[in-house]
């Protein structure tokens, strides 16, 4: 119901179970087309690249798993979770009586297929048959979206870098390993049009976004994170063994990173830190706000290493490189890439300058800029007088997105 | 009565057991067999036989319907084109071999043993001391078959097919019905060649240098052993497979390889280019370089590799009596310190990281200090989210 300007939520319309219809299909894509994979690099007999293959998913299944089940932990402690359980038909987990069977299909790596299932039946009882339970229905997408976005980072994103790693080695490729980088391309991109439609949402309708401006995130993203999983792609065809390192060395100081921005998004210490390590992971390939307030600096810090970084790894490509079998297109990739990474900058800055919702103005409230994260979350639950569940995690990703970039000194007190 | 029964008793006895022991007729373990031949041809007849003491073996042969008159071989008769083996041993085995068959070497071929000691007595009737094999040997004139010259294919020009080429057979003078005929390839049969005609050719159209080799039309007969001809298609060589470029560590092992088609098969010889002459590759003075040629394949392996001396550009060099053709491979040699540099790279990127977001973030903290100190209650108790805080974890906790 969208009384208020102020941006209750929508409610959950038929595009949204378009997206989670859509998502579910994509991800079942892309595991499918792993497994075949897995399973030709092991008739091959190329067990290495099979090990790794395999490990990716373990590991990125493993992670997703734990997230999901700190989240429901988590959950059950709100107070008003026996509201959105009371509908009936609700939730296939989650329920207080159901706590064993839950955890035990999390540790049967189902839990975030669970969820999947949940959110389409949930939204088709909601959508087609108008049923209550919007706002829960809502809840679950959110958390859909963080656990996509994760399973992403951690899983298809080295995937697509050893896919590309392999075609590099061998200067040719099966159709079933160019299925797999087609699957896992459009994993990486239905996460992020999909990450960022959750995070609109979170908007009051006034400064509701067109489509230009998913247009320009998907854009950015794309030109970001390709130079990257590529670059890393070409370091690993010289020097196999060093990517090893070079991601330790650089996943450590990121985490050191998120620990010194003193993030606090989980509500337990070492859900914490499974946390912190999984952004150190998201960092290796792409920028992610995690702290409130003013991240330009970081930012500006994040995309100037990583351009460095990419220099550092396409000039070793260069040097160490066969000249003769990569003579097709070394001159090309050696542009093209730097030439991407500092155009997704170009295209993040032209947002952040017009498009982005810079300024947020809490209903009837302050008139500061609305910079302090609790204002973002309140403005959203303002006016609603039914007891709305918002989902927090992604309030705090929403708030740490469009909070403003103005003078540190407003912050002070109104 | 008694005693005379019982010396007669062992008389017997002892000439039965004497004979038993000590000789044993002659026997054929192997007999020779019948065979029809071609003029030209060869053939070898064999015979083994077993005997105590070891018998000895003779060839005689008779004429074809002139059974009567047998007349013995030696080893050199008819022009030195018989040969005989004889090997006395446990068994006798002897093997009879005549070469370049004529019509005349038709007949009845025998193989004559006998361990009997009065073979040689004039007086004995040979057909009781001597056991004998026989063996017919035809030989049918060869037909003839005109079989069109050599073919050399010229040097393949690019863009452009050669003109194709007939190889031709002709079936003259041949005293038996043929049957159907066929061609082979390097002796291999060709498929879709088989046909009944005396006059067969194969077109090869567009011939490149694969095509060569040896070519044969060959013709069955239904009561005669296959005739053939060969005609060679020589072809200077391509070198249709190489290594362009080879990148190894130090001390690792090497190998560059050639491929190449052609008829007949080239002569490999692998060399160095220093500078702009070019420089053979003897240098197996270290003991590091290991040519292996194999018809159209030919292969350089060097171990141990070694920075100084081996990195540069190689050159396999195939040729035969119609042309050559050279390929060039680059060799590199990476020191085990080439991967130090991107390394040092990243790290000094990671530490002057670390630096820069530890002085980032420390620097942050004193500003944010008053921010903190502001209690975070008040603030909230303004709006009307209070009651709401149930439903909100703080954020701002430090």
């Amino acid at each position: 119901m969208e009384s208020t300007a102020s941006g209750c939520f929508p409610r959950y319309s038929w595009l949204d179970f378009l997206f989670a219809v859509v998502g579910v299909c994509t991800f079942l894509f892309d595991i499918g087309s792993d497994v075949w994979l897995a399973k030709e690099f092991y008739q091959h007999g190329e067990f290495f690249w099979f090990a790794a293959l395999l490990g990716f998913m373990l590991v990125s299944s493993a992670v997703v798993q734990m997230f999901s089940w700190f989240w429901i932990q988590y959950d059950s402690q709100l107070d008003n979770y026996d509201f959105q359980t009371a509908g009936r038909r609700v939730v296939l987990f989650g329920s207080p009586k159901r706590v064993k069977l839950t955890c035990f299909l999390h540790i049967c790596q189902l839990g975030f297929l669970l969820r999947h299932i949940s959110a389409i039946w949930l939204g088709f009882c909601v959508w087609w048959r108008g049923e209550k339970g919007s706002e829960y229905a809502v809840y679950l997408t959110h958390d859909l979206s963080m656990l996509r976005l994760i399973e992403t980072f951690c899983e298809s994103a080295p995937q697509l870098s050893l896919m590309i790693y392999i075609m590099l080695h061998n200067n040719e490729a099966r159709t079933i390993q160019y299925v797999s980088m087609i699957a896992s391309t459009t994993s990486i991109a239905w996460m992020v049009v999909d990450y960022h439609r959750s995070l609109r949402s979170f908007l009051p309708d006034k400064s509701k976004q067109g489509w230009l401006s998913s247009a320009f995130y998907f854009l950015w993203n794309l030109l970001l994170i390709a130079p990257r999983v590529v670059t890393v792609a070409l370091f690993t065809s010289v020097l196999p063994r060093y990517i090893a390192a070079h991601f330790l060395c650089l996943w450590l100081a990121f985490v050191l990173w998120a620990w010194l921005q003193d993030t606090n998004f989980m509500d337990t210490p070492a859900g914490e830190w499974l946390y912190r390590a999984t952004i150190g992971l998201i960092w290796y390939f792409s920028w992610f706000n995690v702290a409130e307030g003013k991240t330009r600096g970081r930012s500006i810090i994040y995309h100037f290493f990583a351009l460095t970084d990419i220099g550092v790894l396409l000039f070793s490509w260069w040097w160490l490189r066969d000249p003769e079998t990569t003579q097709s297109y070394s001159l090309f990739i050696l542009f093209l890439v730097p030439l991407s990474y500092v155009l997704g900058l170009l295209v993040k800055t032209l947002y952040y300058c017009s498009c982005h919702p810079t300024l947020w103005q809490p209903v009837g409230s302050r008139k500061v800029p609305g910079d302090t994260p609790d204002g973002a979350v309140a403005l959203v639950q303002a006016d609603s007088s039914a007891p709305e569940v918002v989902n927090k995690r992604m309030a705090k990703h929403v708030s740490n997105f469009y909070s403003t970039r103005t003078l540190p000194k407003t912050e002070t007190n109104g | 009565m008694r005693s005379c029964a019982k010396m007669l008793a062992v008389v017997v006895l002892g000439n039965v057991m004497l004979q038993y022991v000590s000789s044993q007729n002659a026997g054929f373990v192997k007999s020779p067999m019948s065979e029809t031949k071609l003029t030209g041809d060869t053939f070898e007849l064999y015979c083994d036989v077993v005997g105590n003491p070891t018998p000895e073996i003779q060839w005689w042969y008779a004429e074809v319907n002139r059974a009567d008159s047998f007349k013995q071989l030696w080893d050199g008769a008819r022009k030195r084109r018989v040969s005989i083996n004889t090997a006395y041993g446990t068994n006798g085995v002897s093997v009879l071999g005549i070469t370049r068959l004529t019509l005349e070497d038709s007949g009845t071929y025998e193989c004559r043993a006998s361990n009997d000691p009065r073979r040689n007595d004039l007086r004995q009737n040979p057909a009781l001391t001597w056991i004998r094999a026989q063996a017919t040997i035809s030989v049918l004139q060869k037909p003839k078959i005109n079989a069109s010259d050599q073919e050399i294919l010229p040097p393949k020009k690019p863009q452009e097919d050669n003109p194709p080429i007939t190889l031709q057979c002709n079936l003259t003078n041949s005293p038996n019905t043929h049957r159907e005929s066929f061609w082979m390839k390097n002796g291999e049969e060709i498929p879709n060649t088989r046909k009944g005609l005396k006059n067969t050719e194969l077109i090869l159209s567009k011939p490149r240098a694969d095509d060569a080799g040896e070519y044969m039309c060959v013709y069955t007969f239904d009561m005669a052993p296959n005739a053939n001809a060969s005609i060679e298609v020589k072809a200077a060589p391509e070198i249709t497979g190489h290594k362009r470029s080879e990148n190894k560590k130090e001390g690792e092992n090497a190998l560059l390889y050639c491929k190449s088609v052609g008829y007949p098969h080239p002569i490999w010889t692998w060399r160095k280019k220093v500078s702009q002459g070019s420089y053979i590759d003897v240098d197996n003075s270290t003991g590091r370089f290991f040519i292996t040629n194999k018809d159209n394949y030919s292969e350089l392996n060097i171990i141990n590799l070694d920075i100084s001396t081996d990195p540069g550009e190689y050159i396999c060099n195939a040729t035969n009596i119609i042309g050559y053709k050279e390929s060039m491979s680059i060799l590199r040699v990476r020191s085990h310190l080439a991967p130090l540099w991107p390394f040092l790279g990243v790290l000094a990127e990671i530490i002057i990281l670390v630096v820069i977001i530890v002085v980032y973030e420390k620097r942050k903290r004193p500003d944010e200090v008053p921010d903190d100190d502001e209690p975070a209650g008040p603030v909230k108790t303004n709006s009307t989210n209070n009651h709401k805080d149930k439903n909100l974890r703080q954020r701002n906790t430090n």
